[in-house]
């Protein structure tokens, strides 16, 4: 109990301390919400405009003080009014977080089922003509940005095959191209790490064992090597699931897929303080629960596995 | 395990199956005679109406592109105000004007649409909206019929231009309104269902009031990225890009499928001097950063046709602006020029480092620019070129944000910086003097101070008469264009490109209009 309070007190205060330094930079910038919301709209502000502005906004507080109004309000369940659209904060972030979830979970769906296939039979095949395909594919994708991957997936099933329009990507049934312009460079890497795993597994000396009993080829990778790096695979998996959350503005804004990576890229842009330290909150919240409910899957797959413990060296001979 | 593996790659074929589905098929080209006329139009920056009510923010402004607000005078193709919901304004004495209102409009809903309700709409606008009292400072209004005085607290030359600012649109007030959602309007259009940020469809205003709209059927679709939204054209999904990029404008530029519309609008790109600098005073230095500048070669190649170049201070699309009439000293770019100026000011290079010397010290600026306009930057790497071969050294300072508040500019204290500007969006000519080359101008960041132009600017200030605006106003640049303090390289262009079928679209001057009572699919 006292490791559970403690585990929430850390938290609460990880939370706490991001959204003081987001909002802190935010602050820093040379220029304002009121500034940005003339200037985007190519008009020169005057003084009075801006100050009145400003009042409007309640950017004429020092910006401590814009903090702790917000940290109050945030203690009341209020996550306060965007600078640039003038609308609730939490309508916004709670209308766009669904896609990103929704994004995230499909971008890793692509990779986990592309990337653990290939990691496997590449680690079985070890310096085969498929080996060095492969290497040769996750290479490229691990060197391509996922924004033009974004690009080329647009143009060739859009403009090239025909099979997709490109307005179909705005909402939740388009999930396809920009799941896997995420999903195709991180199922790249993912495959790399996932051959060095079962490599490190082949060459233990259970798989010897195995072998000698006669188990197949077959079996001793797709079960017990499988079940062996279960632990660090999810790990992985966590890690990215946290990285697609986070990572995906760029491929959003090229598909107007509606999430939250497109609309931060937006509130950073227009210097809206109050989205800013609202996403801000959000991340960190899903990045703590994340990785709660890995440390929990840890004890599932293994239940030698203790919380707090760490997991490396904890999973060999297994089978 | 073979079963597993089956089971895998069926469950990832259905998925992709299921994606493809969800994804639809491509649009049908063709359309049934009987079908409804809809046109579907894209834009990366025109359409991100927040909200449905034109009183909040700027989204009045939007609403006026989409074609269901308008305003008692409209900004016409020469940046004059030009008659729209009203017929006549008339200037009874220094501070009142009556304006009368045509016959038989009527708003979306069916409401009379008279001068009491256009007191009505400005009353709200002036009550949520702190521009309102800036655009048109008013004492008092009273309606009568289709008449409605206005009374100003200053004397207001410029009314009819502040007329056409889409803040001051006419809109229907009444009790049962959401604004937010739907408001009532007189435009030949009315929403349909929206999305803020991201979609709105229009559907014609039966009781529009200047002619029968031709659509039945228009959506608006933001677009977030240059390439989405040329894939989409190419591909037909839209019809029309307003105010394409220059990319876009480059890639979409085959004349058998579409057609460009373009009119050269009142904003400029400009360079800054920061005037309080030692370097910057030097008349021969500020000369020779003009000479510099290809503005040709700015708005052929990294404008891509979406500029013209501009040698003169205000876009020749305004009755006051162009070189007509002006003693216009760089008229090119000429690298050869500007080392001239440079030696016979007595600048330089003494000890051979390739950078010329002012009173002992190396001539080195500093130029501020917004990487949030690609062109900018490559503007600025092509200048550094150029005045790096006329021996002037520059420091290029990319910023995400524009130096155009007071406190910012003094904070980081540019020797330069680029700049775009709408320089008479009303076509007032009084606006952009007022704030920028007036000495004590909210915009003068610079601080450049000539007294002659301070009395024409006031001079310009009192006068109704609009052959002697124009006329103050092209001495002001006369002066703008000998003392230097702004180098005006560009004008923009309003661009829409459409496919062949469509006519009608607005490509306006003032970037205030784009679907209209014409607007037209064939």
């Amino acid at each position: 109990m006292k490791k559970i309070a403690s585990t929430i007190a850390g938290a609460v205060l990880v939370v706490f301390l991001v959204t003081c330094i987001a909002f802190a930079l935010a602050a820093l910038s040379p220029t304002d919400a009121a500034v940005q919301s003339f200037t985007s709209m190519g008009i020169a502000p005057t003084e009075e405009q801006l100050a009145q502005k400003r009042l409007e906004l309640g950017l004429d507080q020092p910006a401590p003080l814009q903090y702790l109004s917000w940290l109050a309000g945030l203690l009341q369940g209020d996550l306060g009014t965007s600078l640039r659209t003038g609308q609730p904060v939490s309508d916004m972030l709670f209308g766009a977080l669904p896609y990103t979830l929704l994004l995230a979970a499909a971008s890793l769906a692509v990779a986990v089922l592309l990337a653990v296939p290939t990691g496997l039979l590449c680690a079985q095949r070890q310096g085969s003509v498929f080996d060095r395909v492969v290497r040769a594919v996750t290479y490229l994708f691990n060197a391509l940005p996922s924004f033009f991957v974004a690009l080329i997936l647009l143009y060739v099933f859009s403009v090239g095959l025909n099979m997709v329009d490109v307005l179909s990507t705005r909402d939740a049934s388009g999930v396809f191209l920009p799941a896997l312009s995420l999903g195709l460079p991180l199922a790249a890497w993912l495959s790399r790490q996932i051959r060095a795993y079962a490599l490190e597994q082949l060459n233990a000396p259970y798989v010897d064992g195995l072998r000698s009993r006669g188990v197949s080829e077959r079996r001793i990778l797709w079960v017990h090597v499988l079940r062996n790096i279960a632990v660090p695979l999810l790990t992985l998996v966590g890690v990215s699931f946290g990285m697609l959350l986070g990572g995906s503005a760029i491929v959003e804004s090229i598909f107007s897929w509606p999430g939250l990576g497109y609309q931060s890229v937006l509130a950073v842009g227009h210097r809206d303080y109050a989205f800013i330290s609202a996403f801000a909150l959000t991340m960190a919240i899903l990045y703590l629960v994340l990785n709660g409910l890995v440390d929990c899957a840890y004890r599932f797959l293994d239940p030698r596995v203790k919380l707090g413990a760490s997991v490396s060296g904890e999973v060999s001979d297994h089978a | 395990m073979r079963r597993l593996l089956a089971a895998v790659a069926m469950v990832m074929c259905i998925a992709f199956a299921l994606a493809l589905t969800g994804c639809g098929g491509s649009q049908e080209q063709q359309k049934e005679s009987d079908e409804p006329k809809t046109l579907h139009a894209g834009s990366t920056t025109y359409f991100y109406a927040e909200s449905m009510d034109p009183a909040s923010d700027w989204d009045s402004w939007y609403l006026s592109y989409y074609g269901i607000v308008e305003n008692l005078f409209k900004v016409g193709d020469d940046l004059t105000p030009q008659p729209w919901l009203a017929k006549s304004a008339t200037q009874t004495d220094k501070h009142t004007w009556v304006v009368e209102l045509n016959e038989g409009i009527t708003f979306s809903n069916g409401e009379p649409c008279d001068a009491a309700a256009v007191k009505k709409a400005w009353e709200r606008t002036y009550a949520e909206n702190s521009r309102g009292a800036e655009t048109l400072a008013y004492k008092s209004l009273s309606a009568e019929g289709n008449k409605l005085t206005i009374v100003t607290k200053e004397e207001v030359p410029s009314l009819k231009n502040a007329l056409c600012d889409p803040l001051l649109c006419v809109y229907y007030v009444g009790k049962g309104v959401d604004y937010a959602k739907e408001t009532p309007a007189t435009g030949p259009y009315m929403k349909k269902s929206f999305k803020a940020e991201d979609e709105i469809v229009l559907v014609p205003n039966k009781s529009y009031w200047n002619g029968t709209p031709k659509l039945d059927e228009v959506t608006l679709t933001c677009f977030a990225d240059d390439n989405a939204i040329t894939m989409a054209m190419q591909k037909g999904e839209i019809q029309a890009v307003a105010m394409p990029s220059a990319s876009t404008a480059a890639t979409l530029n085959d004349e058998s499928k579409y057609t460009r519309m373009s009119t050269t609008s009142s904003r400029a790109d400009f360079i800054r001097m920061n005037m309080k600098h030692d370097v910057i005073k030097n008349d021969a230095v500020r000369t020779a950063v003009a000479y510099c500048i290809d503005r040709e070669g700015y708005a052929s190649t990294i404008c891509q046709g979406s500029a013209v170049a501009s040698w003169s201070v205000y876009s020749s699309t305004l009755p006051f602006g162009g070189t007509d009439g002006l003693n216009v000293k760089v008229s090119t770019c000429d690298v050869e020029a500007a080392k001239k100026t440079l030696e016979e000011a007595g600048i330089t290079d003494s000890d051979g480092d390739g950078v010329r010397e002012l009173n002992g010290k190396p001539v080195e600026l500093s130029l501020y620019v917004c990487t949030n306009y690609e062109r900018f930057t490559q503007l600025a790497d092509d200048l550094q070129s150029k005045l790096g071969e006329a021996g002037i050294k520059l420091k290029i300072v990319p910023t995400d944000y524009f130096l155009e508040d007071s406190k910012t500019f003094a904070k980081d204290d540019p020797d330069m910086t680029l700049d775009s500007y709408a320089m008479a969006p009303t076509g007032n000519q009084s606006y952009f003097v007022n704030i920028s080359f007036a000495s004590d101008g909210s915009n003068n960041f610079g601080k450049y101070f000539n007294a002659k132009v301070d009395e024409l600017a006031k001079k310009l200030e009192a006068s109704t008469d609009d052959n002697e605006r124009n006329t103050l106003v092209r001495e002001i640049s006369q002066m703008v264009l000998d003392d230097v303090p702004y180098v005006f390289f560009a004008n923009s262009e309003a661009v829409v490109i459409c496919d062949k079928s469509v006519t009608g679209l607005a490509a306006a001057p003032s970037e205030y209009y784009f679907v209209t009572v014409d607007t037209d699919v064939e």
